[in-house]
């Protein structure tokens, strides 16, 4: 590692760690020195004396060289006092205090920002706080995938006997199974031939459905019979209408499409059902089909059903402003009239909600004897789960006790606590604390916004009560424990969209000449398959980051692997070998080669800042003068390579695009929806180049695969990686947590053989053992 | 049907004080106003306890209102009622009678075919057109002069959450049924937007206040910038519902109900009233001028234990005239529901018009009707109709009419949509309109 020139490079970097670590130590030999000669002059912290030694003691030299000039110099008046070791002592304590660059940092770290929730943290723990009284923990089925299916109807008989007597219709039959998916077409048939006739069956499909993205899903049944549907919403029986879409009632033949739209949080699993029924119809036919946020109308997916049930999930619909982005992730740095508008939408929400379950949730009932003292705990329960800690006796009686004696009924007081805290500064700014750093409940809130952008759990609950929270290995240990949650992974797929810009994928669209196999379902595909790769590695057996970049398998389905080239797999999503090993990982995937093109052609210079800038790990400034890049400007002749070469040529323009363009050519046989190519134009692609670091290396460039090998191998590129992480999931400059954090993270990161879940278990204990968290 | 969740984010909020000063009516120019109310209790009745008897042997047919038990609660209202004897739903067609006795009545047009099934007929699903209440919604939103900001309102009480033909009476068109909204909340919540909520939010802004203060003094000056923020948010909050601007423009305040009522059968008589009260205050604020108030619903199982009845409605409604003890429980039933139209009636005769002379009740025309004539008999024949009010409309009341048999009752809507100044010729199933409008006058 090259500390010293990141050090040079960065005064932006604080070293608060560095101070708090200095502090827990014995005094510096050399303090008592610079006490005794130098700070008459110099002042305590260097800063210098007025009239004495105006300039401050700050520099770049080494404490070699600061010793020797002590040694030869100070103290002006009387050099001799001050030579040889002890010399040598001032130095080595200067150097540490304020001298360098380091300590510099050090003394003035950049402000860890005061933020509310952000939007995220905010929809999640309300979500979880809810959750506290239904079962206290998110699931998400795992295993055999596909919803269960419980299928009934009247056996085929003859309505009159030999004898011309009326019969009764025998009793109905059913038959339970899984089903990978809703989409049958029975025709005039019976769903079960054999069991029952086509005059008159039911099905009911139960489960659960996994929402992959936060946002408006719209959910469509197609059928000419009559069908309901239930998403997030245990009240199923017929006589409480709570149903997502009501298509009970038939209207002739023709199929119809009945559709709803439901808000779902990412990266949580929703109770569904689905009832179906037909009676005395020509045919029958059933189809469950959504669109996700920004992708595609397609029948539901196997991939997100499981047939074992989950709670319902409460989940705030407001409409909250969309946070500051302007750092690179979002942050909660700023308050505004329609969030604070939001918030009390939000508080509104979950007092309707309380009061609908009011009775279950605190377990009583109407007219019970102990009803209002259940109905209090209740809000002492509600209050330390959004507080993150156990009541202190003025907190409990400003947001219970006071509330229950001046309302006039327990009704009244428990909406209005749910009101209050809610919007209580200690829910919605959890550093605002008046917790110090070291206590295990403030610990407690902080790995739980850390790794789930939620509330602690009934573990880290107990830990926190245990005062379990106190050593790197107890905390390492809980990060370990809460990264196998859904929450986490929902907050890892948040990061890797990030970091990878997918945004740009939104709304995509390509030239339908040259590509007519690219639709928008390809592209929801490819999402698809993008995901999956991502999990696979954050998830599976091997977290490495390296092979994010070096990996040359894809995940493909049927209509992908026609598309790319592929055998097509024997069902859903499959990994594959693509192009024979010339795939490296999110480089080549074709979902964001698509997404850093034109609509009809490739774009060296997206391709080439992303990886600048989230692979490579180097920074840009922005362009000295805006270019517009226009095809129809250059000779039809040239090929890509060459109208980039020629529009970036200005000096100017060289100083960033001399990184930008060999990197972006590098993957130039990657067409604009990412399929392999070896000739543009009747020419054969050329993807070298190459490039220097930061440091002033020179890298040869012969393709795709050899550039993430690079990247793979580059402590740039891990360093850049690993300030993504941090930034994505600590929302605060990695600095602020100390100057020496990203330095030393990095290391950790590389020591562990790349793992990006240690990486992460390696953040919490850096925020725990801050004295700033 | 949506949940109460989903209906209040349809609310909307721009800022924070919005939710609580939004529902507000236009207050527009008073004017000579007729509004509707359609009553809607199922099962069918009692007839010999319903109508007046018919004249002795040898005496001509009488016009003559009397005040058999049913109706005895309307018996204050003598002036202003208005029995049609004679009304038949002729509209036929696929399905049970429940079923098109229920979502023929304001549509006078056949079901779809479907899958529903009912008895030994054949399935039939929605309604085919736009039913009464909501053909006049339109006509009246289309004019300046009486459009309101809902237009129509749709209440119901006991309603089960269920959407099927027996269940639904308005329809937006063929397809389109329009379900009542059976719980005060929820009909507070769209009528009066959170304006029931002002108080305790209200009640808590002192708690967040002093809660941002300590908070801010934790944090070093430097840092306090998103709190002071955020209090002062808090503060122009609480400045804005204090200064009570949201009432003060109501004509009528928002009524005082119990937004934690148990929709449960037994609280069934105090949701009636709440909705009554509601749909009163919201005519009042002229928020509408259209309204149908939907008890339970055909087929319908109630089980008044307030009168001592055990036995769901529909079940007694099947038992055979000689049945004594059930013919006594279903005229108390049916009594019950004339009882909580004589309350509606008289809300509306205790509040005076709004900007004119006169009560709301001398605005206001109540239809109340069944989908049967009778439970056990499921005759479409001879269907119990009660006008009241009828002044604003030029009906002319005090008297049971005797129309010709089988009567459609397409044709009352004619009567009643060409009264309100909506010139329709034909309602419904066309051929069921000859004849034309009735004289009622």
């Amino acid at each position: 590692m090259i500390r010293f020139s990141i050090f040079a490079a960065a005064g932006i970097f604080g070293g608060e760690a560095l101070a708090a670590e200095a502090e827990n130590r014995a005094p510096h030999p050399g303090l008592a020195i610079y006490q005794d000669q130098c700070v008459e002059c110099h002042g305590e912290k260097g800063e210098g004396v007025d009239g004495k030694c105006d300039d401050p003691l700050i520099g770049n030299r080494s404490i070699e060289s600061l010793a020797r000039r002590i040694d030869r110099t100070m103290p002006e008046d009387h050099v001799e006092r001050c030579v040889g070791a002890e010399a040598r002592a001032v130095a080595e304590y200067i150097y540490e205090a304020f001298y360098s660059p380091a300590a510099r940092g050090a003394l003035h770290p950049p402000p860890l920002d005061l933020s509310r929730l952000t939007v995220t943290q905010y929809q999640a723990s309300v979500a979880d706080l809810m959750g506290r009284f239904r079962g206290w923990s998110v699931k998400v089925p795992t295993g055999q995938r596909g919803l269960k299916a419980h299928y009934s109807g009247t056996p085929d008989y003859k309505p009159v006997d030999a004898k011309g007597k009326k019969v009764d219709p025998p009793k109905d039959v059913s038959v339970d199974r899984i089903d990978d998916e809703v989409k049958f077409d029975f025709k005039s048939g019976s769903a079960v031939p054999g069991k029952f006739g086509a005059e008159k069956f039911r099905i009911t499909w139960t489960g659960s459905i996994f929402a992959p993205d936060t946002g408006e899903y719209e959910f469509i049944i197609r059928t000419q019979n009559g069908a309901r549907l239930w998403v997030n919403n245990l009240t199923t029986s017929e006589e409480k209408g709570s149903q997502l879409i009501d298509a009970w009632v038939s209207s002739g033949p023709e199929v119809r499409e009945e559709s709803g739209r439901i808000f779902l949080l990412g990266g949580r699993a929703y109770p569904i059902q689905l009832d179906f029924f037909t009676y005395k119809e020509a045919t029958a036919s059933i189809e469950l089909q959504w669109k996700t946020p920004g992708g595609v109308v397609q029948t539901v997916p196997s991939r997100v059903l499981s047939p074992d049930r989950v709670a319902e999930v409460f989940v705030a619909a407001t409409a909250f402003p969309a946070d500051d982005r302007s750092y690179g992730y979002e942050r909660g740095t700023s308050v505004s009239e329609s969030w604070f508008a939001a918030i009390l939408q939000g508080a509104l929400q979950m007092g309707d909600d309380v009061m609908e379950h009011v009775d279950a949730l605190a377990g009583t009932k109407p007219g019970a004897a102990d009803r209002v003292e259940k109905l209090k705990r209740f809000c002492e329960v509600f209050t330390e789960t959004a507080f993150r800690h156990p009541l202190s006796e003025a907190e409990r009686k400003e947001h219970i006790g006071d509330l229950f004696a001046a309302a006039d009924t327990p009704e009244k007081a428990v909406k209005r606590c749910v009101l209050s805290v809610m919007q209580s500064p200690t829910f919605l700014y959890p550093m605002v604390s008046e917790r110090g750093a070291e206590d295990p409940w403030a610990r407690a809130g902080m790995l739980a916004l850390l790794l789930w952008d939620s509330l602690p759990d009934a573990k880290l609950v107990e830990a926190a009560k245990k005062d379990q929270l106190k050593t790197p290995d107890q905390i390492r240990k809980q990060a370990q424990r809460m990264l196998s949650d859904p929450r986490s992974k929902a907050k890892m797929r948040g990061f890797f969209h990030q970091w990878l810009e997918l945004d740009r994928a939104q709304d995509v669209s390509k030239d339908s000449k040259q590509f007519p196999q690219f639709t928008p379902a390809v592209m929801a595909d490819l999402r698809a398959s993008l995901d999956l790769f991502l999990d696979d590695v954050a998830w599976g057996d091997r977290p490495d980051y390296r092979r994010l970049l070096l990996e040359d398998e894809l995940y493909l389905n049927d209509r992908l692997a026609k598309l790319y080239g592929a055998a097509p797999p024997a069902s859903g999503f499959q990994k594959v070998k693509l192009d024979s090993g010339k795939r490296a990982g999110v480089v080549t995937h074709p979902y964001l080669l698509t997404a850093f093109a034109y609509y009809n052609n490739t774009s060296p210079i997206h391709r080439g800042v992303f990886l600048t800038r989230n692979i490579v790990g180097m920074t840009l400034k922005p362009p000295p003068e805006a270019t517009k890049f226009e095809d129809s400007k250059f000779d039809p002749k040239l090929t890509m390579r060459e109208k980039v070469t020629e529009i970036t040529r200005a000096e100017a323009c060289m100083a960033c695009h001399s990184t930008i363009n060999p990197l972006g050519f590098s993957l130039e046989n990657f067409d604009a929806i990412g399929r392999w190519r070896t000739k543009e134009k009747n020419q054969p692609i050329d993807p070298k180049g190459s490039f220097v670091t930061e440091e002033g290396d020179t890298v040869k460039l012969t393709g795709a695969r050899q550039l993430a090998e690079f990247a793979a191998g580059s402590e740039l590129a891990h360093r850049a990686f690993v300030r993504h992480l941090f930034h994505h999931f600590v929302k605060q400059p990695a600095a602020a947590y100390g100057f020496e954090t990203l330095d030393r993270l990095t290391d950790g990161f590389e020591d562990h053989q790349y793992n990006i879940r240690d990486l992460l278990a390696e953040i919490a204990i850096t925020l725990c053992q801050s004295p700033r968290s | 049907m949506k949940t109460r969740r989903q209906f209040l984010q349809h609310l909307g909020v721009s800022a924070a004080a919005a939710p609580f000063l939004t529902g507000l009516p236009s207050l527009r120019a008073a004017g000579a106003k007729q509004r509707l109310i359609i009553m809607f209790s199922p099962n069918g009745t009692v007839p010999w306890e319903f109508w007046p008897d018919a004249p002795e042997k040898g005496q001509p047919a009488s016009d003559k209102l009397t005040f058999k038990r049913i109706l005895k609660p309307l018996e204050p209202w003598r002036e202003r009622t208005l029995m049609l004897n004679g009304i038949s739903n002729r509209v036929g067609g696929d399905g049970d009678r429940h079923m098109r006795g229920m979502s023929c009545l304001l549509t006078g047009t056949e079901l779809l075919p479907g899958n529903i099934q009912g008895g030994s007929d054949t399935p039939a699903g929605w309604a085919s057109g736009i039913s009464i209440d909501q053909e006049l919604k339109r006509f009246l939103q289309s004019r300046d002069e009486t459009r309101t900001r809902f237009g129509s309102l749709e209440f119901g009480v006991a309603v089960p959450n269920r959407a099927d033909p027996w269940t639904r009476m308005s329809y937006l068109g063929a397809n389109q049924p329009v379900a009542p909204i059976d719980d005060p909340a929820q009909m507070l919540a769209k009528v009066y937007g959170r304006m029931k909520d002002k108080e305790n939010v209200a009640s808590i802004l002192d708690t967040v206040q002093s809660d941002l203060q300590r908070a801010a003094k934790r944090l070093p000056e430097a840092d306090r910038t998103l709190l002071d923020q955020h209090l002062t948010l808090v503060r122009d909050l609480e400045t804005r519902l204090t200064r009570n601007e949201a009432e003060s423009e109501l004509s009528h305040p928002v009524p005082d109900i119990d937004p934690d009522i148990e929709l449960v059968n037994d609280n069934t008589p105090q949701i009636s009233r709440m909705q009554i009260d509601l749909l009163v205050n919201a005519m009042a604020n002229d928020m509408t001028r259209v309204a149908t108030l939907q008890f339970m619903r055909s087929v319908g199982q109630a089980r008044m234990n307030w009168l001592g009845i055990e036995e769901g409605h529909h079940g007694l409604s099947h038992d055979p005239d000689n049945n004594k003890d059930s013919v006594e429980k279903l005229t108390k039933i049916n009594e019950w529901f004339a009882g909580e139209l004589a309350y509606l009636t008289r809300r509306l005769a205790e509040t005076p018009e709004p900007g004119a002379d006169g009560s709301m009740l001398d605005h206001t025309l109540i239809v109340w009707l069944n989908e049967l004539g009778k439970g056990n008999s499921h005759t479409l024949d001879n269907l119990p109709f009660v006008l009241i009010g009828g002044k604003s409309h030029g009906f002319r009341m005090d008297r049971c009419l005797q129309l010709p048999e089988k009567t459609t009752h397409n044709r009352l809507w004619l009567t009643v949509a060409q009264a309100m100044g909506h010139d329709l010729k034909t309602f419904g199933t066309a051929n069921l309109c000859e004849g034309g409008a009735l004289n009622l006058t």
